[in-house]
């Protein structure tokens, strides 16, 4: 590991003013699960650490005038699967972050933390690899080994989205603010992550001197549910092959609305639009899933070694919708 | 080593102490291959029946009685014509000078007549789901015949962890080498997987417990690597048996049961 300088600003505004001034890379710690690794095994570098555990007012789980929730960027992911409001009024919210890693991690690991952190892909995180995504001009992935990476928008990388709650998050709607020394902005979560071909070099909109602040959830319509079915290869302590996330409006048997993101099989959390539009106003049944699967699919450009994830886009949504419809 | 010791000399484990590891001390196998139990601890044994002989001439001889007279028990050896007449374990070694009784005698083996083999029988129930691909184990029965249990506690645990590692292997475990540079992509145990405590099943552990008197002074059999071997091919096979079609390499993973599932649909 390098040497690096750390701050640990008290206030949201020490913090803006700290990360507009540095002239260091610098690199957010929030829970540490993943940075820590990532900058002893030296995939990251960063001469300045900046700590955001005490800074006041980030974490914490608030219920908005609105009817909304407000979940702050620093709210340990255990406290969000605790807490009573999100088991009542987002239960894909709960078990998208039941679903993530193990105790330990959840204890550790943050909301803003989860929804920033880095890709899994293994040529990205072997340190003697420089790809496109660390500057350099090959993806090691395309014609590499490829079974946990991208079906969809992949381009000159193929990383895929590895986070359990922003496919949940995005499916209600929520929208995150972001804080700099400018002051707030708020922009929709599914809009505050780019892919590849924005910006190979990162995931998400943020610029230097701006940091995740909060996340707003929409307080739920009437008749609103939700569900986070996550594919695995093993029973826990797994990221996603595919994960899909539901949030539906059922009416008179009819799927009245629906929002449909799935993880694990692009670089971003993956909208299905033209699954919901196969859905949308129709009885959830098997067949009409497949057709909607398949119009999602249409989109695909799967790699050599994981065609499979086509199976399971398909398994996911099924085990989502009918659950959600049920 | 310390319970075969014990056992023999009429003491408790806890009196034996086990010295090991060290070059000092005479050649040893390592601690693998099966041999363990069926190799050491039959030396041990008939180095502590060697021991005993000459302590009980060196008991006969403070209790002034005929040596075939001594019986030797609880930590002290006594008359068996007169219990009256006894002397604890520790006063009769202090009748001793530094002995070595034991010399590192190689028993005889009639290899020509006789085989030796350790038996099991493994059976795994597994469920496939045809749709994603996961195979979870639901419950693991073993059977082992490795002779005389020595202890049944280690014996078991022994085989649960050979289980453990082959149901591991046959569903998890893999090294996954980039063609271009012959690198592992995944050295690391978050993409190297290993079981977890939720993907292993109820395991039933049996053991014939047979002694097996041609084998050795004790009757038994290693069992370190008899629980591993079957265990990958047990749910292997039971997987066969769910879905009708064999998938012909380990790890079982969702890709490879799905794919598994394209062959056996292409040839219908």
């Amino acid at each position: 590991m390098r040497e690096f300088k750390i701050a640990e600003p008290k206030t949201a505004d020490e913090l803006a003013a700290l990360l507009a001034e540095t002239t260091e890379t610098t690199a957010i710690i929030a829970g540490g699960t993943d940075l820590i690794d990532e900058l002893k095994s030296g995939v990251a570098t960063a001469g300045l650490v900046v700590d955001l555990r005490g800074v006041a007012g980030l974490a914490g789980i608030t219920k908005e005038k609105d009817g909304g929730l407000r979940i702050g960027a620093m709210t340990r992911v255990v406290d969000l699967a605790g807490d009573a409001t999100v088991a009542k009024d987002y239960p894909g919210l709960k078990e998208a972050a039941l679903s993530l890693a193990t105790p330990q991690l959840r204890n550790a690991g943050t909301v803003g933390g989860n929804l920033c952190q880095r890709p899994r892909c293994w040529y990205y995180r072997d340190p003697e690899v420089v790809c496109r995504k660390k500057g350099g001009f090959n993806c090691f992935a395309y014609q590499g080994r490829n079974k946990y990476h991208c079906l969809f928008g992949g381009s000159g990388c193929f990383i895929v989205a590895p986070s359990d709650l922003a496919p949940a998050l995005v499916s209600l709607g929520a929208k995150v603010t972001i804080g700099s020394a400018k002051g707030d902005k708020t922009v929709p979560l599914e809009g505050f992550y780019a892919l590849p071909e924005v910006d190979v070099t990162r995931e998400n909109v943020l610029e230097k001197g701006q940091f995740l602040k909060s996340v707003a959830v929409p307080a739920p319509k009437p008749g609103q549910k939700g569900v986070y079915v996550k594919l695995k290869e093993r029973g826990t302590w797994d990221f996603a092959l595919a994960s899909a996330a539901v949030t539906a409006v059922v009416k008179g048997g009819a799927l009245a609305e629906i929002s449909i993101v799935m993880g694990g099989v692009a670089p971003v959390p993956w909208r299905l639009k033209k699954a919901e539009e196969v859905l949308r106003g129709k009885p959830a049944t098997e067949p009409l899933i497949r057709q909607a699967a398949d119009a999602a699919l249409a989109d695909a450009t799967p790699l050599r070694e994981n065609g499979y994830k086509t199976d399971l886009l398909f398994a996911a949504l099924k085990q989502a919708v009918l659950a959600v419809a049920a | 080593m310390a319970v075969v010791a014990a056992e023999t000399l009429g003491l408790e484990p806890k009196d034996i102490t086990v010295k090991l590891g060290n070059s000092d001390y005479p050649w040893a196998p390592a601690s693998g291959g099966s041999q363990t139990t069926p190799s050491v601890a039959p030396a041990v044994r008939d180095a502590a029946l060697k021991a005993l002989e000459r302590l009980k001439a060196v008991a006969a001889a403070r209790l002034k009685i005929d040596a075939g007279d001594v019986v030797m028990a609880d930590r002290k050896f006594s008359s068996k014509s007169d219990p009256a007449k006894s002397a604890a374990f520790a006063e009769v070694c202090r009748d001793l000078r530094r002995e070595t009784v034991f010399h590192g005698e190689r028993g005889g083996m009639p290899m020509d007549q006789f085989a030796f083999n350790t038996f099991g029988a493994h059976f795994a129930e597994v469920e496939v789901n045809v749709e994603t691909g996961q195979v979870r184990v639901v419950k693991y029965a073993a059977v082992q015949d490795s002779g005389q249990i020595v202890s049944k506690l280690t014996a078991e645990s022994q085989v649960v962890g050979g289980v453990t590692q082959g149901l591991s292997a046959g569903l998890f475990e893999e090294r996954i080498m980039d063609d271009a540079t012959g690198n592992p992509v995944n050295p690391n145990l978050r993409d190297y997987k290993i079981a977890t405590s939720l993907d292993i099943p109820e395991i039933t552990v049996l053991f014939a417990d047979v002694v097996d008197p041609r084998i050795n002074n004790l009757g038994v059999k290693g069992l370190g690597e008899p629980a591993r071997v079957p265990s990958s091919a047990a749910v292997a096979n039971a997987v066969f048996n769910a879905i009708g079609v064999h998938v012909r390499e380990i790890p079982m993973t969702p890709k490879r049961v799905l794919e598994a599932l394209k062959r056996k649909e292409a040839r219908s």
